[in-house]
């Protein structure tokens, strides 16, 4: 599904990749460990087509990155990435609703709407968020927030989900309920084309339960043992 | 991003940073209602301009004179000396260039008006100036009484702007009413010819005649009367004039594009020459050079709204940049976001240019009417200040709308291409 040929990149003068190589055959939970800074969120943005490496090649899907054109990296980031991020990313100014159907409004799709809609009430349903739909971001729980945040990574139904540390900022009860909804996600049998949730965590025990444990370091990348 | 996404985001916006864009708004409105304002004062002082002094000056004609400059008809040298007699019509008339050549000639000896006015009689030392009747009575109403007739009061023409500057100075001063074309016509005047209150004619004893005024015209003498050339070659002859010199000869040319080149060529002969179309040229520069000051001084305030325009944005941008990494992670392309900042600073323009010219209007509309009624009367006292050109309004609102994408543009392209990682921490 995924792979990385030979990336090098870098911050300014400060080396962040150096020759990077992985593949992800098939879906799977994949989860990324590392130091702070080591560059963990820098892979994320590679995969999901917001960096573009100095050298090398990211190909997802049979997609090479780099050779995609803006219009056609936005509509990937549209339709076959979800990101879910630490801080959830929510715009306090709009509902939950609103803030769901974000993607919806840079979608290129033929679907109109309706069927936005339609997909929305079903997310918020298995999300169990349907009854904050109106509610604006900053009278919400951590839980909630993220909550609103997957079902707006999930709107456009993507093949792959991005999860930059999607409990960091979660008390133990919501981070249980968190990852359950993420593996159900990735786990659900009705998608035919399989899903891969790549998921970048400091938490050893969030790390454990993932099908492949990937860890990052000064040396590269490299699978690590469960 | 389709137009319904992108409606709903600048909706959303203007809603979210209403009070910044009043105050963009504010400014443009204020810039664009001092413009319009500015360069409608600008164009009524063309038209006035046009209306008032360019369209009574037929741009075909020239006026040829000899050098040294006759002086309200006190100097007796100029036509003796002058060389402009038959000899230099038929030599004019023999140009291609020329299709008509008219004679003028001055009183050569001094003259005293005076006719009664209301109740009482007013005299005045004025001067006499012949004209052939072709060239003043032309297309006139009273074209077949301007023509030498012996024995029968001599027509006289009176000028329109004699008449406009005795009823706006000179009847509102001395408490006299203001009085009318059709008031004056077939009124009786007195010419004493061969004196006035400086002096009197040495050759001959002064002769009393009697006129009539038979009309009104732009194009005579301004502070005299103006009778058919006839009478003044006949008078001059009386007070000693020996030869049939003519003071001037107004020559017409076939078309305007010639004036130039005879105007050139008879200056070479020592001629002096007035042409109405470098005249109209000065007036016209005269003008284009007030309303280029106007105009500048206009888009000076244009400018100063764009500098808050720009700041105002550079701010929302500034404060915008972990949402447009946001939007750019769910699919915005750089065109999107680009597209949205557009939208909204031509709406702002669009928004600030059509309310600012409608208050310049009002506002121009009531300076207008306040400020005429507060203007005493005066000759050439115009009717308004200001013309209002809906071409002129349109450019105005079409340039803010450019002017208001162009500036912040580089702004909008910098954010929009930005690395959305940055900000996504």
């Amino acid at each position: 599904m995924i792979e990385l040929k030979g990336i090098n990149f870098s911050y300014s003068a400060n080396r962040i990749f150096s020759n990077l190589n992985l593949e992800i055959k098939e879906s799977c939970i994949c989860s990324l460990v590392g130091r702070s800074g080591i560059g963990k969120s820098t892979f994320l943005y590679l995969i999901g087509g917001l960096l573009k490496p100095e050298s090398g090649e990211v190909v997802v899907l049979g997609k090479n990155l780099d050779k995609e054109n803006d219009i056609s990296l936005s509509n990937y980031r549209n339709t076959t990435v979800g990101f879910i991020f630490q801080h959830f990313h929510l715009i306090d100014t709009l509902t939950v609703k609103e803030n769901i159907l974000i993607p919806h409004l840079f979608s290129r799709k033929a679907a109109g709407k309706e069927a936005a809609l339609e997909r929305l009430d079903m997310l918020v349903r298995e999300l169990k968020i349907e009854d904050l739909v109106d509610r604006y971001p900053d009278s919400l729980s951590g839980g909630e927030r993220q909550r609103t945040a997957i079902a707006r990574a999930l709107l456009n139904n993507p093949q792959i989900l991005l999860a930059d540390e999607p409990t960091g900022n979660l008390d133990s009860d919501s981070t249980e309920k968190i990852l359950n909804i993420l593996h159900a996600w990735q786990k659900d049998e009705t998608s035919k084309s399989g899903r891969l949730l790549l998921m970048v965590t400091h938490d050893k025990n969030i790390a454990g339960k993932a099908d492949r444990k990937l860890e990052l370091s000064e040396d590269g990348l490299r699978d690590i043992d469960g | 991003m389709d137009n319904t996404s992108l409606l709903y985001l600048v909706k959303r916006d203007f809603k979210r940073e209403r009070k910044r864009f009043i105050g963009a708004l504010w400014s443009i409105f204020i810039a664009t209602s001092l413009l319009f304002l500015l360069l409608s004062l600008g164009l009524g002082i063309r038209s006035y301009v046009i209306e008032k002094i360019l369209s009574r000056l037929p741009s075909n004609q020239i006026i040829v004179r000899s050098k040294p400059l006759d002086l309200m008809g006190v100097s007796f040298s100029s036509s003796k000396s002058s060389g402009l007699n038959n000899n230099k019509v038929k030599e004019y008339e023999s140009w291609k260039e020329i299709k008509k050549v008219y004679k003028q000639a001055d009183a050569a000896f001094p003259v005293h008006v005076y006719g009664k006015l209301i109740k009482s009689y007013y005299g005045s030392d004025a001067i006499i100036v012949g004209y052939d009747s072709e060239y003043l009575a032309s297309g006139q109403d009273w074209e077949d009484k301007f023509k030498y007739e012996p024995g029968k009061p001599v027509p006289v023409v009176a000028s329109s702007t004699l008449l406009e500057i005795y009823n706006e100075a000179f009847a509102s001063a001395n408490n006299l009413p203001r009085l009318t074309e059709k008031d004056i016509i077939g009124r009786e005047l007195f010419l004493d010819l061969g004196k006035n209150s400086l002096r009197r004619a040495e050759d001959y004893s002064p002769l009393n005649v009697k006129g009539v005024i038979i009309g009104f015209s732009n194009i005579s003498t301004i502070f005299g009367a103006s009778v058919p050339l006839e009478y003044v070659l006949k008078w001059n002859k009386m007070f000693g004039m020996k030869d049939n010199n003519y003071s001037a000869l107004i020559l017409e040319v076939t078309k305007p594009e010639y004036v130039d080149e005879v105007v050139s060529r008879i200056k070479d002969t020592g001629y002096r020459v007035e042409s109405n179309l470098e005249l109209s040229r000065r007036l016209t520069t005269l003008t284009r050079v007030m309303i280029g000051i106007l105009l500048i001084l206009g888009l000076l305030f244009l400018f100063l709204s764009l500098i808050n325009l720009v700041n105002i944005f550079r701010l929302i941008v500034n404060e915008r940049k972990r949402e447009v990494a946001l939007f750019r992670s769910l699919g915005a392309s750089i065109k999107d976001i680009i597209s949205l900042f557009v939208l909204e600073s031509a709406l702002l323009g669009l928004a600030g240019s059509i309310a600012g010219i409608l208050s310049g209007l009002v506002f121009s509309l009531i300076a207008q009417k306040y400020l005429l009624a507060a203007l005493p009367s005066f000759p050439f006292k115009p009717l308004y200040l200001f013309t209002f050109s809906p071409l002129a309004a349109l450019l105005i609102i079409a340039g803010t709308i450019v002017l208001c994408v162009i500036s912040p543009f580089s702004i909008f392209v910098k954010s929009a291409s930005s690395d959305p990682a940055k900000h996504l921490g």
